[in-house]
């Protein structure tokens, strides 16, 4: 560690991790609802909203950390504000506890009347379903992390990598603010609701997660240059490429017609940064001598992009073009691009980003020698694997849906098929127990096994 | 690196050995993602034309791409056209199998042609698994 | 070695971002006209997001894949014949209670509830999704 300000960032990822734990333990429970066991006391519709908003949530603990970790060294400067990056921790997470336990024990709608949902709607949209005021307080969080890091930016050097991560952070911020624009006309609501949700997970977001890597590259390699070159031309494909991605979103919600031209024709290119991802690494990796020996935070770094193609490219090209969407829309296709491309691209670089940071912070050496990196990576391929085989049965439950319910001439009504793809359902569940089984040795190599084995 | 287009100046022969790489590298995945048979035919003549049984790293990238092109026929047109030809059309089971082959066969031969573009790059000899001659 | 940075691709985003703008005021215009709101609609609306419904439904394909899609239900279930009877005996008779069906919460909904969520999902059965879902069972 170079600046003493840079600890910061290890209670926000120690909270990424536990929270992706809960998270993954949620997933679990719908698995088991989706092969027609009723569990007691949690409906679906809760467990759901769990998984998804805490998916989010340690995300942006992730980027926080990250961001807290990598600023300071970039810009050779301590934190603007350390005791800030503190109090914003403690807010965001007892913001995060205090939804949760919403969710939990409150039924939604009690939850959305004590919190005055009907002043100012706000809620019961996929992904913001938080009550209002919590979001309020989220977008306090994001404006003084936003700050934080700007201010450290300002008075220190500026290099691509941290202005990059500053773009990112503060576009984020400023696109949060359509989570408070609900307008009453459906159609409208749904189309400004993309304008978060795409601009954070194909835009700003994917802006976060190439300076990471590429930051992480750069560790790795120790040549600036070469990342930086690689870096200019990600970036300027990702911007032209996603802002008008988002037609892709805007096939079947009752905007005019000139939208499926817009999307399919841009999205087929939302490929390409993910592409660009792969050449970069490997050909900075073969260019360079790396004397680097901490195997594990190697593997995630080089994977992230191999998995981010797969996933959030391959998966999505699958079923962006307006003709296969129109069949594909609502089904489990969706969830097996949603699962795998989340995974891909923000949990792998979030988690690399911690394999790379948490050893140092904790104030061992960079390389971790013996068992704790044999676990590290054994964690990585059980995840890995699994959440791969998890996102093919869900394509494949996905395929029979469409043609059973979608694409003969006597469709089945919905329940039925569910039925039939009972089997997937298992093999799902079973990806995501050895899944979890992952997580749990990633975890437990943190904070069991360094301590007794990781200093030397 | 040489300037100005190659094509003109220089015999086909004298393109720059890492160049060469580079473009059999790009023309493999061109064939598997915008223009299929068209790459995969300028390949061929690059092939013929072109040194590919030197130890230069271009020989090497010629050979394999040569090689793993025509896997790529074999593996996504025939044995796809092969499944279809005798699968029922009519039975969701053969398109929750046939989709998801094909779909994992062509990424993966593309992360492949990724990796070899990537060592192209670098200068670097490539060989790909299973689809490529081991020399 | 000195990495040249070129403007260029900054110029083409904002033409491409000034073309989403472009795109989002003529949709934004178009809309209203198409589509007339009432007061109901607009508690129907309420209705369906205090109840979370997308954490199990999808409504023009967005939502939870749980449940069967809803912005045609009002058709599915017979549209002005009797959509209306049906979707208010259906959420009445909530929870079914039959082993190894998936269960829906009764959410007690008042008759005022009943009717505005009712008529907001008429209103969105006629927005013009160019013939989408595929199939009437949704």
């Amino acid at each position: 560690m170079l600046y003493p300000s840079q600890a910061v960032a290890k209670p926000y990822f120690i909270t990424a991790i536990a929270l992706f734990a809960v998270q993954v333990l949620f997933g679990l429970i719908i698995g088991i609802q989706y092969v027609m066991i009723n569990i007691p006391f949690i409906t679906f519709a809760t467990a759901k909203l769990i998984h998804t908003n805490l998916l989010i949530i340690w995300l942006l603990f992730g980027f926080m950390g990250a961001a807290y970790y990598i600023i300071p060294e970039e810009s050779e400067q301590e934190l603007y504000n350390s005791k800030l990056a503190v109090l914003l921790f403690w807010v965001f997470l007892a913001l995060t506890i205090i939804t949760t336990l919403g969710y939990l024990l409150l039924p939604y709608a009690t939850f959305a009347k004590i919190t005055g949902n009907q002043f100012f709607p706000t809620m019961g949209r996929e992904y913001l379903e938080q009550p209002t005021i919590i979001k309020l307080g989220l977008f306090a969080v994001l404006c003084g992390f936003s700050y934080n890091i700007a201010m450290t930016i300002l008075h220190g050097r500026k290099t691509m990598i941290n202005l990059l991560l500053l773009v990112g952070i503060v576009g984020s911020t400023i696109v949060f603010v359509f989570a408070f624009y609900n307008p009453s006309n459906l159609v409208l609501a749904k189309y400004y609701r993309w304008w978060l949700l795409h601009f954070w997970l194909e835009g700003t977001w994917e802006l976060i997660m190439e300076a990471i890597l590429a930051y992480i590259i750069f560790k790795i390699t120790g040549d600036r240059a070469i990342v930086e070159k690689w870096l200019y031309i990600i970036v300027a494909v990702t911007l032209t490429t996603s802002v008008l991605g988002i037609g892709h979103h805007y096939y079947w919600i009752g905007v005019p017609e000139y939208w499926q031209w817009v999307g399919t024709i841009f999205s087929v290119f939302e490929l390409l940064p993910f592409f660009f991802m792969v050449l970069f690494v490997f050909n900075v990796v073969n260019c360079t001598k790396c004397q680097y020996s901490n195997n594990a935070v190697k593997l995630w770094a080089l994977s992230t992009p191999i998995m981010a193609f797969l996933g959030a490219g391959v998966l999505g090209f699958l079923h962006t073009l307006a003709p296969v969407n129109y069949y594909s829309h609502g089904t489990q296709i969706t969830s097996a691009h949603a699962h795998l491309a989340f995974y891909s691209t923000y949990v792998m670089i979030v988690l690399t980003m911690v394999s790379y940071a948490m050893p140092i912070l904790r104030d061992h050496k960079v390389i971790n020698h013996g068992i704790s990196q044999k676990l590290e990576i054994l964690a990585f391929w059980l995840m890995t694997v699994s959440m791969s085989l998890m996102a093919l049965f869900i394509a494949i439950a996905g395929i029979m849906q469409i043609y059973v319910q979608r694409a003969t001439e006597i469709a089945l009504p919905f329940i039925e098929i569910q039925n039939s793809m009972v089997v997937m359902f298992w093999l799902r569940e079973i990806g995501g127990v050895v899944f979890f089984i992952g997580v749990i040795i990633y975890i437990t190599n943190f904070f069991m096994v360094k301590k007794k084995y990781g200093t030397r | 690196m040489e300037q100005g287009n190659i094509f003109i100046n220089q015999g086909i022969s004298e393109i720059p050995d890492r160049k060469m790489a580079i473009i059999a590298e790009s023309l493999y995945l061109l064939n598997l993602l915008i223009l299929p048979g068209i790459a995969f035919l300028a390949l061929v003549w690059l092939f013929i034309k072109y040194d590919n049984v030197s130890t230069r790293i271009s020989g090497c990238h010629l050979r394999q791409t040569f090689s793993a092109s025509i896997w790529v026929g074999l593996l996504l047109v025939l044995v796809t056209w092969v499944m279809l030809s005798t699968m029922n059309h009519d039975s969701p089971y053969t398109w929750m199998i046939v989709i998801p082959y094909f779909v994992i066969c062509h990424s993966v031969l593309v992360l492949l042609g990724i990796m070899g573009l990537a060592k192209a790059l670098a200068g670097k000899k490539f060989h790909y698994p299973i689809i490529g001659p081991s020399s | 070695m000195k990495i040249k940075i070129s403007t260029k691709p900054i110029y083409y985003s904002s033409l491409i971002v000034l073309l989403l703008l472009g795109l989002t005021i003529h949709t934004t215009i178009v809309l209203p006209q198409r589509d007339h709101l009432t007061p109901q609609i607009i508690k129907g609306k309420m209705v369906w997001e205090e109840h979370n419904c997308i954490g199990c439904h999808t409504l023009l394909g967005e939502g939870a894949y749980f449940a069967p899609e809803l912005s045609n239900v009002y058709e599915r279930r017979g549209g002005s014949q009797g959509g209306i009877y049906f979707i208010k005996a259906w959420l009445k008779a909530m929870p079914t209670n039959i082993p190894g069906r998936r269960q829906m919460p009764q959410f007690n909904l008042t008759e005022d509830e009943l009717n505005a969520l009712i008529a907001f999902l008429k209103w969105t059965s006629e927005i013009n999704t160019f013939s989408w879902p595929p199939s009437e069972k949704g």
